[in-house]
């Protein structure tokens, strides 16, 4: 299963989905689509607690293209079977964001480029499930966290939030809380 | 960024020979014969291409791509000669036919660069002359290819496919970006294929 989270894909411009550069020196990040794939095959789907837009797709691939010409280009593939597990293709026209190694998975992440500028930080990601995606604020106001499943996508919320249902014995915030190595006093 | 021409030659053998200069506009009433050149500086590498006095300027007609505005010549009853002096200049002579058994109709590719040229049928010698010349940050580049040959220059897809005389004015045309031509090679588009070996370009995929 295939999963595109972050931004919405534009449908109208043929085969690119999404692009983003943050400068005209600065790396161009673009998401694009094979021939073979038609627009129903992309199905929308909602997360719990925010408007972060996902989309799933059941029978793709992913390839990418990485150069020294400051281009990242991620390619999605139709294909006859799906993909045996679940990977998702991060994208953020914002702050960018981080990604932290589920216990289970210690080597999620197999591309990571950001498009730099002086305001943003443009990002896209390949990131095989488990995982958990930190998603940068401006000005260091407070992240907000994901937990990329292997059956589907869900908002943790803010630190603090997951902090709390960490406390409140939620596994996902847990693993989440021991994976950041965040600095909780205690008595 | 690169542009990806291809060139396809369905040549009919009786034909006679014919040039196709595609890739940037050539200057024509030079009183020296030089239609287009490539080149800043003393140290640099020159590159030129001249008509010898038998081809007159309304022998050249020009077209444009449809879709974009990128020109291209074909001179019919001509054929190409080109010497190469070192570093430091290659030249392109346009003569008029002499009636030998040169019958194949030649492709230059001239303009900013670099660019890389692809034979499409494997030929190895398809590509006789493929020199830049880098001045300033700006580079000049000349392909001259004998058979079906792709050109990866900027962003775009190009194609030259013509028959016979008659569709001359249609032998240059848009295939698509990089990004499509990538799209179909991974799709499954064994041509498109052929060309990202050619570039070496291996998209990487999820182990």
């Amino acid at each position: 299963m295939l999963y595109i989270i972050g931004e919405y894909l534009n449908f109208r411009d043929g085969i690119l989905l999404w692009s983003a550069c943050n400068g005209a020196t600065r790396r161009v990040l673009k998401l694009l689509r094979a021939p073979n794939i038609a627009d129903d095959q992309f199905i929308q789907c909602k997360i719990s607690g925010c408007d972060t837009p996902v989309y799933q797709l059941k029978q793709g691939t992913i390839h990418w293209i990485d150069t020294s010409r400051k281009e990242t280009s991620v390619f999605i593939i139709g294909t006859k079977t799906p993909e045996p597990k679940a990977v998702y293709v991060v994208l953020n026209a914002d702050q960018g964001f981080g990604v932290i190694a589920h216990p289970s998975n210690s080597s999620p992440v197999h591309l990571h480029r950001t498009s730099s500028g002086s305001r943003a930080c443009s990002a896209i990601a390949v990131v095989s499930a488990p995982a958990f995606v930190e998603r940068y604020r401006y000005d260091g106001s407070p992240k907000d966290y994901f937990y990329l499943a292997e059956n589907a996508p869900s908002y943790l919320g803010s630190r603090n939030a997951v902090i709390a249902k960490a406390f409140a014995d939620d596994d996902v915030c847990r693993q989440l809380m021991q994976q950041a190595g965040w600095d909780i006093g205690t008595l | 960024m690169s542009w990806i021409y291809s060139y396809h030659s369905h040549m009919l053998r009786h034909t006679p020979p014919a040039v196709i200069i595609a890739g940037d506009e050539l200057e024509l009433d030079n009183k020296d014969g030089i239609v287009w050149y490539g080149y800043h500086r003393k140290d640099c590498r020159r590159i030129l291409i001249y008509r010898t006095p038998g081809i007159t300027p309304d022998m050249f007609e020009r077209y444009t791509v449809e879709g974009t505005n990128k020109p291209f010549y074909v001179v019919r009853h001509v054929k190409p000669r080109w010497t190469r002096l070192g570093d430091y200049e290659t030249s392109v002579f346009l003569v008029p036919n002499d009636g030998s058994t040169h019958n194949h109709t030649t492709y230059l590719w001239v303009g900013r660069g670099p660019f890389t040229p692809i034979p499409c049928g494997g030929h190895k010698d398809t590509v006789k002359i493929n020199d830049r010349t880098f001045i300033d940050r700006k580079c000049y580049q000349m392909c001259l290819a004998t058979r079906a040959v792709w050109i990866c220059y900027d962003e775009h897809v190009y194609e030259v496919c013509w028959d016979s005389y008659e569709t001359f004015s249609s032998a240059v045309k848009l295939v698509g970006t990089r990004d499509e031509i990538i799209a179909r090679a991974l799709a499954g588009d064994k041509e498109c294929q052929k060309i990202l070996n050619g570039l070496n370009i291996n998209p990487q995929q999820i182990p």
